[in-house]
């Protein structure tokens, strides 16, 4: 199969379901972008691309590994992954909305809270990434069927672009909400959303 | 009694007992009339309240029991317009009217769940839920995904039934987020329970201003997490009401929550504290329409205003409003947030007219006078309006849980 024709494919699927890859990101992330209120474009978008790094490396590692398994792999998937992933967004959005209303405490001193606190984007992108939404699966079962290492981590590497364009509006609407009173409001949907994914993937981790 | 400061305040005034009487000249100026004169412009406004609202509803000579529901409606509504015009009091009628619509909502609701009856705030596709304001607000992202679909597939039925929107911006150019406090059909809950004490139990509870904004936070996520689930979450989780229709099985953990979920909350805000804090909790803290009608309300021309040359700053005002609007220092800004309800308790409780009713921040000129000069306040405009559209959405149910009490009656 040539590749530019993968790549289009990838991309194409992508485009097709981008706004759900959308309203799957949004709950955690539009809440994040509020709470953190950072200055400006330039700020927000730092934020933006770390988040989709986080979704990028996601992605590429399932493209990758899905297609290094190939077709023994098809119906094997731990059914787990997906409310692991639910569980730890709820659990890491739960903890930075702690660390950042008890900022000056002790634990906020912590080198490591601190560190990770930086790259809270790039893990929840991560943990948001391998979200198995409906899209992620057809791309799955695609590259599953492609059966090969490279191939599959170029079809999800199209496909993450192809979803993307539909997360970039948010880069541009976070610093005209930049407003103190949003900031809170962003702190307390970003509770209830911690809480949301955190029970989820509790729920979906005891039913299995 | 004196602040801190050493500034005097006024005798302690509580919700529900009767208002300090103003004194007559500076209560005329937020509408209140004492002259005979008002005999005749009360009825007329009664008389406008009605017309439309009978105009529209209609008569069935077929359905008896109905139309005198409809009837008996109609004289309910203009008796309120009467009255709140007659006493110069708003909020005392309106809370009459509010909760006597509530609990119509309530037994016309049960009544469709046994089965005795139809009701319009079923749709067949939000599956046991109905399909109130309140979930039109937080499922809004879902029906512009819906628009979204429907836009790719040209499958244009999509479009427009569930949106409930052109009824929307009608009653918010109208009036704004007065809904919450005028039309809505379960705000009358948490409104008359508020009012069941004279004094509230714990008196010294001040909300901290920042946490005003839940409902708009509560309206995020439910808007956000629905369209990531592709369900109504507010419904599903979070709404009171759910607790009496078919969410009362018992299948499995996931029900249990939401049954837990449905009894704290509406046991709490709806109920409980209402009571304990004489605030309506669940309308000002956990409501997301209110905050979506916060947002576009704006639209209206309504507003309550401050007035600084009439404003004494005693504070009565923070006491009274239910809905956690005012603040302490909001009387010393003549700032009346967007959350502002225009029920009417503060402008009740002023005892300066320093609170009134106004188009866009300014009080309507009459210079013509007499009756004409009387009925063109804003406040007068205001009732009417919020009459029409309560009076119009009280119209859907209330004659047919009238009609369906008097055959359980006269069984």
């Amino acid at each position: 199969m040539p590749l530019i024709r993968l790549l289009v494919e990838g991309f194409t699927l992508g485009l097709s379901t981008g706004p759900y890859c959308l309203t799957a990101c949004a709950p955690i992330l539009v809440p994040y972008l509020l709470a953190e209120q950072r200055a400006g474009w330039r700020g927000n978008g730092l934020l933006l691309a770390e988040f989709m790094g986080g979704r990028l490396v996601a992605y590429v590692l399932f493209g990758f590994a899905a297609g290094l398994a190939g077709v023994k792999l098809f119906g094997h998937f731990p059914p787990w992954i997906m409310s692991a992933a639910l569980l730890a967004s709820g659990l890491l959005m739960l903890s930075y909305l702690l660390v950042k209303t008890t900022r000056g405490s002790k634990l906020c001193a912590a080198a490591w809270v601190s560190k990770g606190i930086r790259h809270l984007p790039f893990v929840l992108g991560f943990a948001l990434g391998i979200n198995l939404c409906p899209p992620f699966v057809a791309g799955l079962v695609r590259v599953l069927a492609l059966g090969s290492a490279f191939l599959g981590t170029i079809y999800f590497a199209s496909f993450f672009m192809g979803t993307s364009l539909y997360l970039l509006p948010l880069a541009v609407a976070a610093p005209i909400l930049s407003l103190k009173r949003l900031q809170f409001i962003g702190k307390l949907s970003g509770t209830l959303a911690g809480m949301w994914f955190t029970a989820s993937g509790i729920f979906g981790l005891l039913s299995r | 009694m004196t602040e801190k400061d050493g500034r005097e305040l006024p005798q302690e005034h509580h919700l529900g007992e009767e208002p300090i009487k103003p004194d007559a000249e500076k209560k005329k100026g937020h509408g209140g009339h004492f002259n005979a004169k008002s005999w005749a412009a009360s009825f007329l406004f009664a008389l406008a309240v009605v017309a439309p609202l009978a105009a529209v509803q209609g008569f069935h000579h077929d359905n008896v029991p109905l139309a005198l529901g409809r009837a008996v409606w109609l004289i309910f509504v203009g008796t309120i317009g009467f009255l709140i015009i007659h006493t110069g009091s708003t909020s005392r009628w309106r809370a009459l009217f509010f909760v006597v619509m509530a609990w119509a909502f309530i037994v016309h609701f049960k009544a469709f769940l046994l089965g005795l009856g139809h009701s319009p705030f079923f749709s067949p596709e939000v599956q046991e839920v109905p399909y109130c304001h309140i979930a039109m607000a937080s499922t809004f992202l879902n029906t512009l995904y819906q628009q979204y679909l429907a836009l790719q597939s040209g499958s244009w039925k999509l479009w427009g039934p569930l949106t409930l929107g052109f009824l929307w911006l009608a009653l918010t150019l109208a009036i704004g987020q007065a809904w919450c406090s005028w039309g809505c059909f379960y705000g009358g809950l948490d409104d008359g329970f508020s009012r069941v004490l004279k004094k509230p139990l714990w008196k010294r509870f001040r909300l901290p201003p920042r946490w005003r904004d839940l409902p708009a936070a509560i309206l995020l996520f439910t808007a956000l997490a629905s369209l990531s689930s592709m369900l109504p979450v507010f419904c599903l989780w979070l709404c009171p009401l759910k607790f009496t229709t078919a969410f009362l099985d018992t299948y499995g953990p996931t029900r249990w929550i939401q049954i837990a979920l449905f009894t704290g909350i509406g046991g709490a805000a709806l109920v409980v504290l209402p009571v304990v804090l004489k605030k309506r909790v669940f309308c000002g803290l956990i409501c997301p329409f209110g905050a979506w009608q916060a947002f576009f309300g704006r639209m209206s021309p309504f507003r309550v205003t401050i007035n600084p040359d009439r404003c004494n700053q005693c504070g009565l005002c923070v006491r009274a409003c239910p809905t956690f609007v005012l603040e302490e220092d909001s009387p010393a800004r003549q700032d009346v947030s967007a959350y502002c309800n225009r029920c009417g308790e503060c402008i009740d409780a002023c005892p300066t007219g320093g609170i009134t009713y106004t188009l866009l921040g300014r009080e309507c000129p009459h210079p013509s006078g007499g009756l004409l000069g009387e009925l063109m306040e804003a406040r007068t405009l205001f009732v009417l309006c919020a009459l029409w559209v309560g009076g119009a959405v009280g119209g859907v149910f209330v004659p047919e849980t009238l009609a369906r009490l008097a055959q359980v009656l006269c069984r």
